[in-house]
């Protein structure tokens, strides 16, 4: 049974060279336009300053020079505060927002998507509607809240508004709804709690989903979008530091697009990992049914 | 007495669900609708930010009114922020599928496109994008009004235009005709994940199913692939509406949140509390269409 499947599986994963070949083409094409920001950004740091400031500007570097990437190392140490805090700032405020984002989405969809109960219409709609809160407006409000709690120049200010984001919820409850319900029957009756359903059959059925939502978490607390509500120079977190010293004046236009490079290479990591991870996981054992 | 324990069975049931969605309902309410509905109340005053802290006084409809009657920018904005997204979701899904159902096949070099096409996403939210723009505004000092636009907002036409990669010409009539294309291509980084996440839970004993009963790759793609991605098409659809709508590239959004910045609170909440309205109504209208013509098991 097992080698007949396998085999079917291998048929119809082998295609020919030339599908190949089509495929490859078709991405390429599409791919170079997704990758020209960043292929310019790196063009951009690796360019010397006469290049940089050249007209009309150039695509392509002529002489490329890691002097950008240099002037880049000597103002990081030139800071008062240790770089070294601005890391670990950024890795207590990533680890925590991302783990805590995505256990609290997974406890708030399991319900939603698999139990029925009243009011879990009235929630499941209000998430949709709350993604539209994401509005420019409610910066101001936001901050005004956020000073009464006392959570103005802390961790909290940068950790809790992302644990409470609507994008992980409505993601997870989407998958959750597709895992086939006997499968959570046949939890029950081996006497799962529901506790241990959600994390040892809800879970692991929508990883992908999991890992995703990962990216988007990690991506967009990265990123700091609640970088405003921290003044104080030993909270702030490394992208935020690296923006402040590429601000600073035309003279930096060449360690600007450095900063630029180095700040992308966290989330392409990030992203490259996870990615490769839900492709070994569901290949294999990604069986709904 | 069964009616009883049932009931009671029920209500516990209730309350475990409850309880699972606190944590999340708790922060949620906190930090975007305690603050959502303070702008509404904002929209009805007349705000004044004072060193001392914040003055409100209760104007009633005004600002509403003002965006009608004083505010020339606010509806030619509107409309053309309305025309941007309708013309816009469509695009984006079916380009985010088709790129994702290739993406999802195995071949060598597939994580290497995947991230390829992710990286508008990295490039285009917070840091990135601000060095980016940051850039531009200094060679705006040399190159006089050329790259004004640039600061404001950033696009695949304006990158390549600035880049200097081909020709200006090329450039404004290349774009002229297929401009939004490539905003699109932009924009659909998160779909194209979402769906290769919905792809990987389709089961392969469906394709072996397809397979044996002797459908060709059209019929699998329509009678396997979409209708078990459907759900998932519809997370998408409303995703797309959502972000399209509150792009910051987006007229409408550009001008309240520089309305906003220019603490002119008031006036800014009172747009943003119209827009929100409308883009509730066709979110809530598309959904209700094409939510019930999703698969699902239960049926």
């Amino acid at each position: 049974m097992t080698k007949v499947r396998k085999k079917i599986y291998k048929r119809r994963i082998s295609r020919s060279f030339g599908g190949d070949m089509v495929m490859v083409l078709v991405l390429t094409v599409f791919g170079l336009f997704m990758a020209m920001p960043f292929v310019y950004a790196i063009m951009q740091s690796l360019k010397p300053m006469e290049e940089i400031f050249a007209f009309p500007p150039r695509f392509f570097v002529m002489h490329p020079t890691l002097e950008n990437y240099y002037m880049l190392t000597q103002a990081i140490g030139g800071t008062w505060v240790p770089v070294g805090r601005y890391a670990l700032n950024s890795i207590i405020v990533l680890i925590i927002s991302t783990a805590g984002h995505i256990i609290i989405a997974a406890m708030g969809a399991f319900p939603l998507a698999k139990m029925r109960f009243k009011g879990n219409r009235a929630i499941s709609n209000f998430i949709t509607y709350s993604l539209l809160f994401t509005a420019p407006v409610t910066a101001f409000p936001q901050y005004i809240i956020m000073a009464k709690c006392g959570m103005i120049n802390t961790y909290y200010a940068l950790i809790l508004p992302s644990l409470a984001a609507p994008i992980g919820i409505f993601l997870l409850k989407n998958f959750m709804v597709q895992i086939p319900d006997s499968l959570l029957e046949a939890a029950r009756i081996d006497g799962a709690t529901n506790f241990q359903m959600l994390w040892k059959i809800a879970v692991p059925n929508v990883r992908p989903a999991i890992l995703t939502l990962l990216i988007f978490t990690t991506q967009s607390v990265w990123n700091g979008a609640n970088t405003g509500f921290i003044y104080s120079e030993q909270l702030k977190t490394l992208p935020t530091m690296l923006n402040q010293l590429a601000a600073s004046g035309m003279a930096r236009a060449g360690v600007a697009a450095a900063v630029a490079v180095v700040v992308m290479l966290v989330p392409i990591a990030i992203f490259i990992v996870s990615q490769s991870r839900i492709i070994e996981t569901m290949a294999y054992s990604g069986i709904k049914e | 007495m069964r009616q009883v324990k049932r009931r009671s069975y029920e209500s516990k049931k209730k309350w475990l669900g409850f309880t699972f969605i606190i944590p999340w309902l708790v922060g949620c309410t906190t930090f975007f609708v305690r603050p959502f509905l303070m702008t509404l109340y904002y929209s009805l005053c007349d705000v004044k930010v004072l060193d001392e802290g914040v003055s409100m006084k209760f104007v009633g409809l005004k600002n509403y009114i003002h965006a009608f009657t004083g505010d020339n920018e606010f509806l030619p904005k509107f409309t053309e922020s309305m025309n941007n997204t309708l013309f816009q979701v469509p695009l984006i899904l079916m380009f985010s599928l088709f790129i994702a159902v290739i993406l999802n096949q195995k071949f060598r070099g597939r994580v290497f496109f995947r991230t390829v096409y992710f990286l508008p996403v990295i490039i285009a939210s917070g840091v990135v994008i601000s060095l980016i723009r940051g850039d531009a505004f200094s060679q705006q000092l040399l190159s006089g009004e050329r790259s004004s636009m640039m600061f404001q907002a950033v696009s695949m036409e304006q990158l390549l235009l600035k880049s200097g990669i081909i020709n200006e010409k090329v450039v404004n009539y290349m774009f002229y005709v297929i401009n939004n294309i490539f905003d699109l291509l932009w924009k659909s980084g998160v779909q194209i994940l979402i769906f290769i996440a919905g792809l990987k839970t389709i089961p392969p004993a469906l394709y072996e199913v397809a397979k044996i009963e002797g459908a060709n790759a059209w019929e699998t793609f329509w009678m396997v692939t979409f209708k078990m991605l459907s759900p998932i098409i519809v997370v998408n659809v409303v995703y797309t509406i959502i972000d399209s709508f509150n792009d910051y590239l987006n007229p409408i959004i550009m001008y309240i949140s520089q309305t906003s910045r220019s603490l002119n609170i008031q006036f800014a909440s009172a747009m943003a509390w119209m827009y929100f309205l409308v883009v509730l109504i066709i979110t809530g209208t598309v959904l209700a269409v094409i939510s019930k013509r999703a698969f699902s098991y239960t049926d």
